[in-house]
């Protein structure tokens, strides 16, 4: 790894507990980022990270979303997006929120990516209204065997 | 904490009191509601403390607190729409074990989920039951429900399960497998199947088929909310094996 990588990898490690932090605080107070774009038309999917030894997991819940061709996943820049169209609009009419009168047709979640994962070799599957990504971390650690 | 009971409603004698609260995939407040609405349950009060959030809710046009007390015959419904702080739990608890005591309840029954990753490659979740005392546990295993046999519960409803085991009250606790952070109405759906066979109700349950992904998109911000005191509350302790008899 370059000082460059090793420098980048600290940097991503570093905004992510940022990240965290700021997620916890909006999530005490009522400040917090709403979940819907309404010039978009798109509503944030509540999601879930998991990591293994090898591997990141991403779920996200998805529901109208029928199909996995509904569904695209891309990664631009280090940064996982990915949209799910609905099979309706969905609208808030009775909700006290900024929201109230627009409806919403589709899915958006945006995840920016660890450097010790590996994009390519992304795979999804969707399964009863949830997606599941799952990304291969590199391989960092060799076993070395004892002569 | 208060509790309020509008114009002295009696609760007759050998009541059930159900407790649904946002848990794991919020399957608390969402079963306790849906058979608030399918038995078109009466409104007997509500429970409020200083130390809950300034928050008020409002359901067709018309202000009410987020713990609410429901009645209808013999059962008697405890929802929260608010996940209950961490500073709340204990005199929640002993505000709903003396609530069970002045209303001569026979048995309490909080109702949950059990978080579990597998979930995602299930249709149908399994209910188990936690019982607290031998009566418990034998109408547990009389109607074929899996026993809690080893492990621990955490959280508000660990809190009411001590203090009836502390009194001797009858109670047994039904958790869902469910999903941790998603609203999860397939894990609700169980959870009424379960109460219709144990307590000899009819509730529909096609309704809440429908309604399910409405209520996943409708419930997204409050599970968002609920999920750090999920957290919080130490139900990773549902998954703990205890020390003991190893």
């Amino acid at each position: 790894m370059s000082e460059i990588d090793d420098f980048l990898e600290k940097f991503y490690r570093l905004r992510r507990k940022f990240d965290k932090i700021f997620e916890d605080l909006e999530s005490i107070f009522w400040f917090e980022k709403p979940m819907h774009d309404v010039s978009e038309r798109c509503l944030e999917p509540l999601s879930e990270i998991f990591e293994t030894e090898n591997e990141m997991i991403i779920r996200m819940d998805l529901p109208y979303v029928r199909g996995k061709n509904d569904i695209e996943i891309n990664v631009i820049n280090n940064v996982l997006i990915v949209t799910a169209r609905m099979e309706k609009r969905i609208s808030m009419s009775n909700a006290l929120s900024l929201c109230r009168g627009a409806y919403f047709s589709k899915f958006k979640k945006m995840i920016r990516l660890p450097l010790d994962v590996d994009p390519s070799k992304i795979r999804a599957k969707f399964q009863n209204g949830i997606l599941e990504i799952i990304i291969p971390k590199k391989i960092r650690r060799y076993r070395i065997d004892i002569e | 904490m208060l509790i309020k009971i509008f114009n002295d409603e009696k609760i007759e004698k050998a009541s059930i009191m159900i407790i649904g609260v946002p848990d794991a995939g919020l399957v608390g407040a969402i079963a306790a509601s849906y058979i608030i609405k399918q038995l078109d349950m009466k409104e007997i009060g509500y429970m409020d403390s200083e130390k809950l959030p300034s928050a008020i809710v409002f359901h067709e046009g018309r202000p009410a607190m987020p713990i609410r007390i429901f009645k209808k015959n013999k059962i008697i419904v405890v929802i929260s729409e608010l996940p209950i702080p961490k500073e709340v739990i204990p005199e929640f608890s002993e505000e709903i074990i003396n609530l069970a005591y002045k209303n001569k309840v026979d048995r309490i029954i909080p109702i949950g989920g059990i978080a579990d990753q597998n979930r995602i490659n299930v249709d149908k979740p399994y209910v188990v039951g936690a019982g607290v005392n031998e009566e418990d546990r034998d109408f547990l295993k009389k109607n074929n429900i899996e026993i809690l046999e080893e492990g621990f519960l955490a959280g508000i409803y660990a809190s009411i399960v001590k203090k009836c085991y502390r009194d001797g009250l009858k109670c047994i606790v039904l958790l869902a497998q469910a999903h941790l952070g998603y609203p999860d109405p397939g894990a609700a759906l169980s959870i009424v199947e379960v109460l219709n066979k144990i307590l000899g109700l009819s509730i529909d349950i096609e309704p809440l088929k429908k309604e399910a992904e409405e209520l996943k998109v409708k419930l997204r911000e409050l599970m968002r909310r609920a999920l750090p005191s999920v957290r919080e509350s130490q139900r990773g302790y549902e998954h703990t094996v205890p020390v003991t008899y190893m």
